[in-house]
């Protein structure tokens, strides 16, 4: 017995047409579904296939409707039997092959039914209506599930994705290529040249420097371990720049110096003593660091305008020293500032009187020729502080310098039982600094005190009879003797320990 | 002395269990799902003067209170859209995206009849060349719903800038009228329900 099922909605209606396989009154088995569309003349009839494929593709092609992504279902392909694809406007495009349909004309074309939105949409209700209905077909059902993430196509074609990708890359070349050819920029140079300088002249002077050079180190860096060092500089005094100036240049800054210098300085200043300093100075005129070159310079520094007058840079390497000064105050308030040899280093030692710190009793042969004759040697203060030393006579620099540590760690020990074996029981006096060079057997070479009080008490530590080679030939190697009492004797490489 | 009775058991309203879970790891809507839902109800919103308020009467009819509490949540539900101006940075929960779309095809089968009457008079307008204003009911349609977007959505955002065309508006209004007429049909629920994540499941 024939069952007919029919699903009438406004623009499209479906009649199915089975068998029951039992008495009761379920389709089970198909026979022909036909939907008649309003509109159209012809209508869309098949077998179960036919049904199959257009009940797939409609439902493919709803879930497209809501979600923008193309189902493999509905799109057209060479398996596909029937395909639904958007057309133009609100209209849709099924394409049916022609071997599903029970058509009279055997055409080889696949047949084209444009559908209104509307009618595609009662396509559809037509088939959900029969698929809620448990009496056809119930073995029958098309789940409703998400399209899996293999099916989704990017959006975008290929060419597209990769166009940020290769732009970044292309600009990045471009911009590289371009940078290539710029010059490098001055200061940065310079600054790259800096920590060098600066490393040479407080690292190791000693085994850095020829031989005959005077550099020597009364800068803080190699004391800074034991001792605060009684050199304050301000913030910061890197190396001078490498480029020297002119000579107007110089005069220029000079007296650019002088005058700021003076007019910092209230009218009525005086002294107790004359103050002198090496003031470091950038081109632009600005005191980058200032030494004092005497205690006396050191407790007065206060009464002077310099560290108001400082400019601390904010990184170091951005403003370079161009030229060193000597600055003295006079007693009266009167504001000298004599040139430094221009390009030199920060801590350059200018003429022994005026350096209590390393005071070389006699001539050193290696001093510079421009620093000698510089006009600071003339300042008042000049031979106040220096004392002939019967001993001591020690050059600055150690043709042979002694690296093994162990041997150090020995020459340490044993000059510190040398020093205490030697002096009085009872000497007691203020905090004393020597420089004191062993050879590598370790007899003593020379000395030389290193601080102010230093030279008071050469006697009293005896230290002349311990010169024991006064010229010898082997490796040496100097080092720091502080003497704080009786109890207390440091002695540590000049250089610190290796 | 009056005791108190138990803290009511947030009961889970049957009606979601409709709508199969869809396989997704988390428990969270991807991103796509959260601006379609949004966009949706914005597009009922430009149907429907009252909406908000038949919202929250579906609500009621559909026994989801549980899920969505009140206005206020649901407005904050509706603002996970990423593209929205007052964008809420929290996630859109499966239950509440289940709840919302129950929701959503409750109120559009009540506007069915209204659905397609715009739907015949797009294809009268289309048959004669016509353009959109011709037809008063849609052009009112679209006009509401461009105000609506334009107020709500973030005009800074990538995708909302490929809508700064009243076209491209149109376009849009008219693909989620497309959209609400498969709502309103007998298996709308679970068409939408899938289709918010499709390219989503593994």
């Amino acid at each position: 017995m024939t069952i007919q099922r029919q699903y009438v909605l406004p623009n499209c209606s479906l009649l199915l047409e089975g068998l029951s396989t039992d008495t009761s009154n379920v389709l089970s088995i198909l026979a022909n579904a036909e939907f008649k569309i309003v509109g159209m003349e012809q209508s869309l009839a098949g077998g179960l296939d036919f049904f199959k494929a257009i009940v797939g593709a409609v439902n493919a092609y709803c879930q497209r409707l809501l979600s923008g992504i193309d189902h493999p279902d509905h799109m057209p392909s060479q398996s596909s039997l029937i395909s639904v694809e958007p057309g133009e406007g609100q209209y849709h495009r099924l394409l049916v092959q022609p071997e599903l349909l029970n058509s009279e004309d055997k055409e080889r074309q696949p047949k084209t039914i444009t559908l209104s939105t509307v009618q595609l949409f009662d396509m559809a209700e037509a088939i959900d209506q029969f698929f809620a209905d448990g009496q056809t077909l119930p073995e029958f059902v098309v789940p409703l599930a998400p399209l899996a993430r293999r099916h989704v196509r990017s959006q975008e074609p290929l060419a597209q994705r990769a166009v940020p990708p290769i732009i970044g890359v292309a600009t990045l070349a471009a911009a590289g290529l371009g940078l290539f050819f710029m010059p490098i920029p001055e200061g940065l140079e310079e600054s790259l040249t800096q920590p060098a300088a600066l490393e040479e002249t407080t690292g190791n002077p000693l085994e850095t420097s020829p031989p005959g050079d005077d550099i020597l180190p009364d800068d803080a860096a190699p004391l800074a371990a034991e001792e605060p060092p009684d050199v304050v500089s301000s913030a910061s005094e890197p190396a001078a720049a490498s480029e020297p100036l002119s000579a107007e240049q110089l005069a220029t800054l000079q007296q650019q110096m002088q005058q700021q210098i003076s007019g910092a300085l209230a009218a009525d200043t005086a002294f107790e003593q004359p103050l002198s300093y090496d003031i470091s100075v950038a081109a632009n005129g600005d005191i980058l660091g200032y030494n004092p070159l005497d205690n006396a310079s050191f407790d007065g520094l206060e009464s002077t305008p310099l560290p108001n007058l400082t400019y601390i840079p904010v990184d170091s390497d951005t403003v370079n020293p161009v030229a060193q000064f000597n600055l003295t105050f006079d007693t009266d308030g009167t504001v000298t500032v004599a040139p430094q040899e221009s390009g030199g280093l920060p801590d350059i030692v200018t003429p022994e009187a005026v350096v209590p710190e390393v005071v070389t009793p006699e001539e050193p042969e290696g001093i510079d020729e421009a620093q000698s004759s510089a006009p600071a040697s003339s300042e008042p203060s000049s031979g106040t502080t220096a004392t002939d030393l019967s001993s001591g006579e020690l050059p600055s620099s150690v043709a042979t310098d002694i690296r093994d540590p162990d041997l150090i760690y020995d020459l340490n020990q044993g000059l510190r039982k040398t020093i205490v074996g030697n002096m009085n029981e009872e000497w007691s006096g203020p905090e004393v600094r020597y420089r004191v060079r062993l050879d590598d057997s370790g007899q003593v070479v020379g000395y030389e005190p290193a601080n102010d009080a230093a030279e008071d008490y050469v006697d009293d530590l005896n230290l002349a009879s311990l010169v024991e080679a006064a010229d010898s030939p082997h490796p040496q190697l100097d080092f720091l003797v502080v003497l704080s009492g009786s109890e207390t004797v440091e002695v540590n490489p000049w250089d610190g320990w290796p | 002395m009056t005791v108190k009775s138990p803290p009511e058991k947030s009961v889970r309203p049957p009606i979601l269990d409709k709508l199969p879970d869809p396989g997704v790891q988390s428990n969270e809507c991807p991103r796509r799902a959260k601006t379609q839902l949004d966009f949706i109800m914005l597009a009922i919103e430009a149907l429907e003067l009252n909406a908000s308020q038949a919202m929250l009467a579906a609500i009621n009819e559909l026994g989801l209170q549980d899920v969505l509490r009140n206005r206020v949540h649901v407005w904050r539900l509706r603002s996970t859209n990423p593209l929205r101006k007052f964008n809420q940075r929290q996630p859109l929960t499966l239950e509440e995206a289940k709840a919302l779309v129950l929701v959503v095809c409750h109120l559009c089968r009540k506007l069915t009849g209204l659905i397609r009457q715009l739907f015949l008079g797009y294809q009268q307008l289309q048959d004669q060349e016509l353009s959109l204003e011709h037809h008063f009911r849609l052009a009112k349609y679209l006009k509401r719903f461009r105000a609506h977007f334009r107020a709500r959505m973030n005009p800074k955002r990538a995708m909302v800038l490929t809508y700064s065309t009243d076209e491209k508006l149109d376009e849009l209004a008219l693909a989620l009228l497309t959209q609400l007429l498969v709502c309103t049909g007998t298996r709308g629920e679970e068409r939408l329900w899938a289709s918010l994540f499709d390219g989503e499941v593994s």
